[in-house]
């Protein structure tokens, strides 16, 4: 199809007509498309036209999972780090504590030569702090021993 | 001015009212420059920041309107005009064509740009800063939260997109319709396949970024909702207009400089480019596919599992089309006649570093693997090997090879070749680093830092400093070059270089191909 005689004009008119076309698809095809993706595929928050109504959650006990705990130390710390139970039998929904246990930095270093004694003693404002815990439940945090 | 076969006009009329595509070219070049070394000291102040960590010099709100500025600016400010820069110079003189096909237009577009940067670089100086809230602007950053020269940085990008699409409409006029007779599409330079491919890129998505900041405006001045969830809409909508529009973005930026390296390659192999027809394909292919993998920008965002995998497989693809173009150079160099001047360092350097940014693409572009590298410094460091070493050096190999073209006067060589190492080296420590700074979780667009990542981080600096001071040397070898060099008369500068542009006198006279040129069997 031939918009102008001129076939410069004729190109011009033609590119033009898909630059102003390409603003509008922005708002006549982007943003309807988006919606009616979203509302298909339930993302994004967009997925009902009801209110959505909280379930309670419930334990399984049908089902039982096996949680396994694993710590790992680098050798030059002067304190030692484990898991005081290498697994646990849990039911999906349920909360359950277990306890990582960090031997004190008083005990270790008895276990040190003087150098690492100095560097540990210069360490200690900031290394006292970084008790690391991990555990099932944000219950347990009392329960760490310090 | 009444004498047809005029030069140029005489005094600052000559800049503001010339219709000479290679005027309108030179400008360009030197806006894109002035650009480039506006967004470079942008990224010194960043690296500067970052030497060391804690908040050594600026202030976090300012520090990130330095990296939002640099993205801005670097992307749409220097490499973008500079191609455009070369395009002007360079398509009408490939294709046997006296001048582009809307001369006048083409003072339009390029004299928009000044204005449009200035008012961007103003709101340097509003009160609450410039534009903070990184180049991709992502809402509600860039709506809700944005300081008030954002109203300001919207005007900009519209002005620059009106720039943009000007320029790719008269380029596409020029190559299909003023193409010398006997200039068939499959006879045209790759670098002009490449540019008509890219402005074809750019007419679709300039007004997808115009609409998507007059969605900005309207949300932030006139109520509407489009990215705001309280009045039902949608952030992350902003995030997928944003990526409609800049992956081909990116794609806009690095085809000219694909097309810039597969005219220097040939000409220092002495040999013809392999594989030209899979050249033209590969570039379209490039192109189809850039519009089908956006969401991979935004994988952690929250999409259907089907949505991840499609957007991962097509990024995939996209290795095809690009690993076709890197063999077929590497082949074209394959028992070539190779000699290495400056030009053909910058397209070796190009070519081996922009692979490796291309597989680091790769390593992103898997879906789960992108949810541990999302917003690290590996990304930093991915696409500024492609963006840097890209385009950037294919854009210093382009100024290099046709400089003495324009200029009727050849640069140092050696200062060449040193700038040409200083820019490697210097680059390579910058960026390589930030690879591993990003593996191990440094998020992008930070400040401040763990401590871990001190050692990398400086060594970053040290190799941006060197990059930056590099691009002094380039800037001194130019103007000496243009002002003194030695002087060059023949035609074709380059023994090896093939083309309409090698045909013409040196320097490139004001008025060139009045009459259309005759294709002799070479390049018919």
């Amino acid at each position: 199809m031939r918009l102008s005689a001129n076939p410069t004009t004729d190109t011009v008119l033609k590119l033009a007509t898909v630059s102003v076309a390409m603003f509008a698809f922005v708002f006549v095809v982007m943003v309807p498309l988006y919606n009616v993706l979203c509302d298909a595929l339930g993302i994004n928050g967009k997925t009902s036209a009801q209110a959505y109504t909280a379930v309670d959650a419930a334990v399984d006990t049908e089902r039982s999972i096996t949680v396994q705990f694993i710590a790992t130390n680098n050798d030059g710390m002067p304190w030692e780090f484990r898991p005081q139970v290498t697994a646990m039998a849990v039911h999906p929904g349920a909360a359950n504590d277990t306890v990582f246990l960090r031997l004190t930095q008083r005990l270790s270093i008895w276990l040190l030569r003087p150098s690492q004694v100095f560097r540990l003693l210069a360490q200690q404002n900031t290394s006292t702090r970084r008790n690391v815990f991990v555990s099932t439940s944000s219950r347990s945090r009392e329960k760490v021993i310090r | 001015m009444g004498d047809h076969h005029h030069g140029p006009a005489t005094g600052i009329g000559r800049w503001l009212f010339t219709t000479n595509h290679k005027d309108i070219g030179t400008m360009y070049l030197w806006f894109s420059f002035a650009m480039f070394i506006l967004g470079g000291t942008f990224a010194m102040i960043i690296r500067a920041e970052l030497f060391q960590p804690g908040m050594q010099l600026v202030e976090p709100g300012f520090f990130n309107q330095m990296t939002t500025l640099h993205g801005l600016v670097m992307v749409f400010g220097a490499i973008m005009p500079s191609f455009v820069g070369l395009a002007n110079w360079l398509i009408p003189m490939m294709i046997g064509a006296p001048d582009m096909a809307l001369p006048r237009m083409n003072n339009w577009s390029f004299w928009i740009l000044p204005p449009g940067f200035l008012m961007l670089a103003s709101t340097l100086f509003m009160e609450g800063g410039a534009p903070a809230f990184g180049w991709t602007f992502y809402a509600p950053l860039s709506t809700t939260y944005a300081a008030p020269s954002v109203t300001f940085f919207i005007f900009a990008i519209h002005i620059l997109g009106v720039s943009s699409i000007m320029g790719s409409i008269n380029i596409i006029a020029t190559v299909m319709n003023m193409r010398a007779p006997g200039m068939t599409y499959m006879k045209m330079p790759l670098f002009v396949w490449t540019w008509l491919i890219t402005a074809f890129l750019l007419v679709a998505v300039m007004p997808v970024l115009a609409g998507a900041v007059t969605m900005m405006l309207m949300d932030i001045h006139f109520g509407t909702s489009f990215f705001s969830a309280a009045g039902g809409g949608d952030p992350v909508l902003f995030q997928h207009i944003f990526w409609f529009f800049g992956h081909p973005e990116v794609y806009i930026i690095i085809l000219p400089a694909f097309g810039v390296v597969s005219q220097i390659i040939p000409a220092f192999s002495r040999k013809p480019l392999f594989g030209y027809a899979s050249m033209v394909y590969a570039t379209a292919s490039i192109a189809f596919l850039s519009f089908i993998v956006w969401a991979h920008h935004m994988y952690t965002v929250g999409m259907p599992v089907a949505g991840e995998l499609f957007f991962m497989y097509a990024t995939m693809l996209i290795a095809v089309p690009t690993g076709v173009k890197v063999f077929n150079w590497i082949t074209t160099m394959w028992r070539g006649a190779l000699s290495f001047e400056t030009p053909m360092l910058f397209c070796i350097g190009f070519l081996v570093l922009f692979t490796i940014g291309g597989f680091t693409g790769l390593m992103l572009s898997i879906a789960p693997a992108d949810f541990q590298y999302h917003d690290t410094y590996f990304v930093v460091a991915h696409f500024h090997y492609v963006m840097v070493a890209g385009a950037v050096f294919s854009m210093t190999a382009a100024v290099y090879y046709w400089l003495p073209k324009w200029s009727g006067r050849m640069y140092n060589e050696t200062m060449g070749k040193v700038h040409f190492w200083i820019s490697f080296v210097g680059f390579n420590i910058t960026f390589f680093p930030q690879h591993f700074v990003g593996l191990a979780g440094m998020p992008r667009r930070i400040p401040d830092y763990a401590l871990q990542f001190a050692d990398f981080n400086m060594m970053s600096s040290i190799g941006a400093f060197i990059y930056g001071a590099s691009q002094i040397l380039f800037l001194y070898n130019v103007l000496a070059t243009i002002i003194a060099g030695e002087k060059v008369t023949d035609d074709k500068v380059w023994d090896g270089a093939e083309g309409l542009e090698w045909t013409i006198p040196t320097p490139a006279p004001y008025h060139t191909f009045e009459v259309p040129p005759k294709l002799d069997a070479a390049h018919a």
